[in-house]
C-alpha cells in the first residue's frame, strides 16, 4: 500500500492489541479531561461542553427570531393593524432575518461541528478548543448584546441586506445601522475562528486509516462548509467595514455622486450572500446524508457522488451572487451567465435527494420522529428547489422581484433544508449527550404541528406574492384581496410555533445532558461518534477500515473501549490528541492539547465589549475594551507552544511519534495558512472594489504620487521578507546567539513598518483624501488594510521579544517563529501588491 | 496540494471559465467581442477538462491502490462534471 507520510500502513495490524492493560490509565484520562466545576465551569474548553452551550445559544437565537417572526404575522393577519408601528415592524423583520442567518444558522452548523465532529473523527478534542471556546463566548456575548438592541428601538431597520443608499448617512443617520454594522462585522470572525478550527480538525485529527475514502459524510459537509466560510465571509467583512467607513468618515464607497457606486455593496453583499445558502445547506444536508443510512437500515446510496455534490455546489454556488442583482440592469450577456450557473447549482442538490429517495427505497425505513422530519424537510427543500428554478428564469426573476414569492421560496429552502433536519438531528443524537431519549410520541405531534404549520404559513405567500404584494412592507390595503392568504399565513405561522413550544417542553421533560452515562445509540447508527465515550472521547482511538466501522468492524466499541487502540493512555501526562495525515489519515503526531482556561473567556467578553462600545460612540471605553481583549488572547497564547518532555511518546503496540512538530507539519502552521487565505480574500474583494469603481467611475480618477517613491517602499517590504525568512533560518544554526535569529525577525518587522509609513506619507502629501472620491475612499481602504496588518505584526513582534527574553523560543525550530515570519512575508507581499496597484492604475496602466 | 489540484481538477476548469465569461461580460457588455471570448475559453476549457479526465481515467487503471482509485474516481467524476457544466455555461452566449 502506498504511503502518503513515510508511516508504514503495516503497523496497523497491530491493532487491536492483546494482553491487559496496566491499571490506572482510564482513572488518568478521567483526571486530566477532567472539567472545571461550579462557576468555573465558564473557563471550560472542552468541546462536549461548549459543544452543547453553542447549540443551546443557536437554539435561543432561533427562539428569539421566531417570537419576532409571530409578532410579525400578527401586523400582517388583517390590513391596516396597529400591532407594530412601521419603524417597530422595520426593526423586527431585519433583526428576524439576521438573527436567522448570522445568529442561528450559520452558528448552529458551527456548533453541531463542535458538539459531533471529535466524536465522530475519534479525536480527543478540535484541535484549538481555546478558540471553539473564544468563538462561542464571542458569538453569545456578542449576540445577547446585538439583540437587545431592540428594546432600545435601536435595532438596525434595513433589512438583513442593508442595502445602500437606505443605509448610509443621508438616510440612516441613527446609530441603528451601525450595531448591524458592527455586530455582525464582529459575529462574522467568530463565524471564521470556528471555521479554521474545523478545516484543521476535520483534515487532521481523523482517526487513523480513516482515509477521505472512508470519512463519514458529515465531515465533508464539514470541511466544504468550513473552506465556503474561508472564501465567502471575507467579501461581507469587507463590505461591512467599508460601509462602515463610509458612515463613520465620509469615505465615499457606495455614493455615486462622488465616485461610488451602491451596486458596489450588493456585488459584495452577495458574493456572500448565496454562498451563504449553501453554507447552511450543505452540513445539514449532511446531517440527513448520516442519519439516513441508520434510519433506512441500508448503506448510504451514492457516497462518492454525494462527495462530489458538496465539491461540486462549493463552486458554482459562488458563480450565482448576480441572481439577486437581476433587477439593476447588468449587461444581458452577464445576466444570461449567472441564470445558467443558478440552473446548474441545483444539479448537485437534486444528486444528493435522488440519493436520500435510493437509500430509502433499498432499506427498511422505520417511520419514527428523525425519518419523519428528515422526509418532511426532503420534500419541502424539493418545493424550494423548483421555485429556486422558476426564479434563475431572468424574465420571471424581474416578475416576482421584492414580492412575497420570494418569501416562500426563501423560507421554503431553508425550512426544509436546514430546519427541519436540524430537528431530525436533535431526536437523533440527543441520545449521545442526555441519559433519556427525547420522546417519540412527542416527536410525531411536533412534526405534524410543524410540517402542517410550515405549509399553512408559506404555500398562500406564492399566491400573495404572485397578487403583487411587495415584500417588508408594515401592512397593506383592505381590498385588494391580500386577506385571506395573509390570515391563513398567520394561522399557520401559530400552529408551527406550538410544535416548537411542544419541543420545549419535551427538552425540559427528557434532556439530561451527560457525557459518560448517555442512552445510547437509539437509532443503530454506524460511525464513531457512537463509540463509549468520556470528556476524552473514546478511550482509545480506532484503526478505521470502513465507511461504517461500527456495522463493518465487529467487536470495535470494546476493543476501544478496552484500550486496544492509539492512545489507550495519556502518553505525557497531558492533554493530547493524534495528528494524522490530511489524506490517508495517517499518524504523524501527538498533539498537547491546552485545558481551562479563563483568558479566551475574558478576551471574548472583551472583543464584544470593543465592538459594541464603539456602536454607542464611547470611543475610550471601547478602545479600553479592545487593548483588554488583546492583552487577554496574548495571554491565552503565552502558556502554548511549549514542547514537552520526552520528545517521542509510544502511542500504543510501541509506535513512537514526535510530541513537538513544526513546520507545514504542524496543525498551527495550517491554521495561519487558512488566516492568511482569509485575509488574502478580503485583500482580493478591495482589489475587485478598486477596479469595479474605476471601471464605472473612471471621471472621478487621477494619477497617484510619484513613481519615484516606489523604489524604497518595494525596497523596505522586500527587505522585511528577507530578513524574517532570515531569522528562521539563523534559529536553525547552532552558532547564532540567542537573540540574533528573533532579531532578525523583528528587524524585518520594522522593515515593514517604514515601508507602508513611506507609502501612506506619498498619499498624505499627494492631497488625495479618503472622503474626496471613490478613488480615495478605496485606495485608502487598502493602505488601512495594510495598516492593520503592520499593526498586527508589531504586536506578534513584541510578543516574540517577550518569548525569547525568557527563553522559550525552541531551536532549532519554533512555532511561534514560523508564525511570525509567515504573517511578515505575507504583509509584505500584501504592500508591494498594494503600493503597485495604487501607484500604477490609473496613469501608468 | 497536488492530490487536492487532482481531486477538483474540474471544478477548477469550471471556475476558471466562469469567471472569464463574467469578466469578459461586464467589460465588454453584450457584444461580438464577448461571444467570441465566451467560445475560445469555453473550448479551452473543455479540452482541459477531457484532458484532466482522461488523465485520471489512465492512472486509476493503472494501480490498485485503494485510495488512489477513489480519488481518481472523483477526479474523473468531477471532470466529467466540468464538461457538462462548462458547455452549458457557455449556452448564453449563442442564446441572448
Amino acid at each position: 500500500m502506498t504511503s502518503e507520510t513515510g508511516f508504514d500502513p503495516a503497523l496497523y495490524d497491530r491493532f487491536p492489541t492483546r494482553g491487559d492493560r496496566p491499571a490506572g490509565e482510564l482513572e488518568a484520562l478521567d483526571r486530566i479531561w477532567q472539567s472545571p466545576r461550579g462557576i468555573a465551569r465558564v473557563t471550560d474548553v472542552n468541546n462536549n461542553y461548549v459543544g452543547i452551550w453553542y447549540v443551546g445559544a443557536a437554539f435561543l437565537f432561533f427562539l428569539l427570531a421566531g417570537i419576532l417572526a409571530l409578532a410579525m404575522r400578527v401586523q400582517l393577519a388583517l390590513p391596516m393593524q396597529g400591532v407594530l408601528p412601521q419603524e417597530t415592524y422595520n426593526q423586527f423583520f431585519t433583526m428576524h432575518g439576521t438573527l436567522m442567518m448570522f445568529l442561528f444558522a450559520v452558528p448552529m452548523v458551527e456548533a453541531l461541528g463542535v458538539l459531533l465532529l471529535p466524536q465522530m473523527l475519534s479525536a480527543r478534542d478540535l484541535p484549538f478548543p481555546r478558540l471553539s471556546a473564544y468563538a462561542f463566548w464571542a458569538y453569545f456575548v456578542g449576540g445577547l448584546s446585538f439583540f437587545a438592541s431592540l428594546f432600545a428601538g435601536l435595532a438596525p431597520n434595513g433589512g438583513w441586506f442593508m442595502y445602500p443608499p437606505l443605509t448610509g448617512m443621508a438616510y440612516s443617520p441613527g446609530i441603528n445601522a451601525d450595531f448591524w454594522l458592527l455586530g455582525i462585522g464582529f459575529i462574522e470572525i467568530s463565524a471564521i475562528a470556528g471555521a479554521i478550527e474545523i478545516i484543521v480538525g476535520v483534515l487532521r485529527t481523523r482517526a487513523p486509516g480513516m482515509t477521505l475514502a472512508r470519512m463519514p459524510i458529515f465531515a465533508w459537509g464539514m470541511l466544504v462548509f468550513a473552506v465556503m466560510i474561508v472564501i465567502a465571509f471575507p467579501s461581507v467583512i469587507l463590505g461591512t467595514l467599508l460601509l462602515e467607513m463610509e458612515r463613520a468618515l465620509n469615505w465615499p464607497f457606495f455614493d455615486p455622486t462622488r465616485g461610488g457606486d451602491a451596486l458596489l455593496w450588493q456585488h459584495l453583499f452577495w458574493f456572500f450572500g448565496h454562498p451563504e445558502v449553501y453554507i447552511i445547506f450543505l452540513p445539514a444536508s449532511a446531517l440527513v446524508s448520516m442519519m439516513i443510512p441508520a434510519l433506512a437500515r441500508a448503506k448510504l446510496v451514492g457516497h462518492d457522488l454525494i462527495v462530489l455534490a458538496f465539491l461540486a455546489t462549493a463552486f458554482i454556488s459562488f458563480g450565482v451572487w448576480s441572481h439577486h442583482m437581476f433587477a439593476t440592469g447588468m449587461p444581458a450577456m452577464s445576466v444570461g451567465f449567472f441564470s445558467a450557473a443558478s440552473m446548474a447549482v441545483s444539479v448537485p442538490a437534486g444528486i444528493q435527494v435522488f440519493s436520500w429517495i435510493a437509500t430509502f427505497s433499498l432499506g427498511k425505513p422505520r417511520f419514527n420522529t428523525p425519518t419523519l422530519f428528515v422526509l418532511g424537510g426532503l420534500f419541502t427543500f424539493v418545493l424550494g428547489g423548483l421555485t429556486g428554478v422558476m426564479v434563475a428564469m431572468v424574465p420571471f426573476n424581474w416578475q416576482v422581484h421584492d414580492s412575497y414569492f420570494i418569501v416562500a421560496h426563501l423560507h421554503y429552502v431553508l425550512i426544509g433544508g436546514m430546519v427541519f433536519p436540524l430537528f431530525a438531528v436533535f431526536y437523533f443524537w440527543t441520545p449521545m449527550t442526555s441519559r433519556r431519549a427525547l420522546s417519540e410520541r412527542l416527536g410525531k405531534w411536533i412534526f405534524w404541528l410543524m410540517f402542517a404549520g410550515m405549509h399553512l404559513v408559506f404555500m398562500p405567500m406564492h399566491v400573495t406574492g404572485l397578487m403583487g404584494m411587495p415584500r417588508r412592507v408594515y401592512t397593506y390595503l383592505p381590498g385588494r384581496d391580500f386577506e385571506v392568504p395573509n390570515m391563513i399565513s398567520t394561522v399557520g405561522a401559530f400552529v408551527m410555533a406550538a410544535g416548537v413550544l411542544l419541543l420545549l417542553i419535551d427538552l425540559v421533560r427528557s434532556f439530561r445532558f451527560t457525557v459518560d452515562d448517555d442512552a445510547g445509540n437509539v437509532y443503530g447508527g454506524g460511525t464513531l461518534e457512537w463509540l463509549p465515550t468520556g470528556l476524552y472521547s473514546s478511550r482509545s482511538i480506532p484503526v478505521v477500515t470502513s465507511r461504517y466501522p461500527l456495522w463493518d468492524q465487529p467487536g470495535l466499541s470494546e476493543e476501544v473501549e478496552q484500550g486496544r487502540y492509539f492512545l489507550p493512555n495519556t502518553a505525557t501526562g497531558l492533554r493530547e490528541t493524534l495528528i494524522t495525515s490530511p489524506l490517508r489519515a495517517e499518524p504523524e503526531y501527538v498533539q498537547i492539547m491546552p485545558g481551562p482556561s479563563p483568558w479566551p473567556f475574558l478576551s471574548a467578553i472583551f472583543t464584544a465589549g470593543f465592538f459594541l462600545i464603539l456602536t454607542v460612540q464611547a470611543y475610550a471605553v471601547a478602545v479600553t475594551s479592545g487593548v483588554l481583549a488583546v492583552i487577554a488572547v496574548l495571554r491565552w497564547l503565552w502558556d502554548t507552544d511549549r514542547p514537552v518532555r520526552p520528545a517521542q511518546v509510544d502511542v500504543g503496540a510501541g509506535i513512537m511519534l514526535p510530541t513537538y512538530v513544526t513546520g507545514p507539519r504542524s496543525h498551527g502552521w495550517w491554521a495561519m495558512i487558512i488566516l492568511l487565505i482569509v485575509i488574502g480574500m478580503i485583500f482580493l474583494m478591495t482589489i475587485f472594489s478598486f477596479f469595479y469603481l474605476y471601471g464605472v467611475q473612471a471621471n472621478f480618477w487621477r494619477p497617484g504620487p510619484s513613481m519615484a517613491a516606489l523604489v524604497p517602499i518595494v525596497g523596505c517590504y522586500g527587505l522585511a521578507a528577507g530578513l524574517a525568512v532570515l531569522g528562521k533560518r539563523l534559529l536553525a544554526r547552532e552558532q547564532s546567539t540567542l537573540w540574533s535569529p528573533v532579531s532578525a525577525v523583528l528587524f524585518g518587522i520594522f522593515a515593514l513598518t517604514v515601508g507602508y509609513a513611506i507609502d501612506l506619507a506619498g498619499w498624505r502629501t499627494h492631497g488625495l483624501h479618503g472622503s474626496a472620491s471613490g478613488q480615495g475612499a478605496v485606495v485608502y481602504a487598502l493602505l488601512s488594510l495594510e495598516g492593520m496588518l503592520v499593526a498586527i505584526a508589531l504586536l506578534m513582534g513584541g510578543y516574540l521579544f517577550a518569548r525569547n527574553a525568557r527563553g522559550i523560543v525552541s531551536r532549532p525550530a519554533n512555532n511561534s517563529v514560523d508564525l511570525v515570519v509567515l504573517f511578515t512575508v505575507y504583509t509584505a507581499a500584501q504592500g508591494i501588491f498594494s503600493t503597485l496597484l495604487t501607484r500604477l492604475v490609473p496613469g501608468s496602466l | 496540494m497536488r492530490a487536492w489540484a487532482s481531486l477538483l481538477g474540474g471544478l477548477i476548469v469550471w471556475a476558471i471559465h466562469f469567471f472569464a465569461l463574467y469578466f469578459a461580460a461586464s467589460i465588454f457588455l453584450t457584444s461580438a467581442l464577448t461571444r467570441a471570448i465566451t467560445a475560445a475559453v469555453t473550448l479551452l476549457c473543455l479540452a482541459a477538462a477531457a484532458w484532466l479526465t482522461w488523465r485520471a481515467w489512465r492512472r486509476r487503471q493503472a494501480h490498485d491502490d485503494g485510495f488512489a482509485q477513489w480519488s481518481d474516481g472523483i477526479a474523473i467524476l468531477s471532470g466529467g462534471v466540468a464538461l457538462i457544466a462548462v458547455v452549458w455555461q457557455g449556452l448564453p452566449a449563442l442564446l441572448i
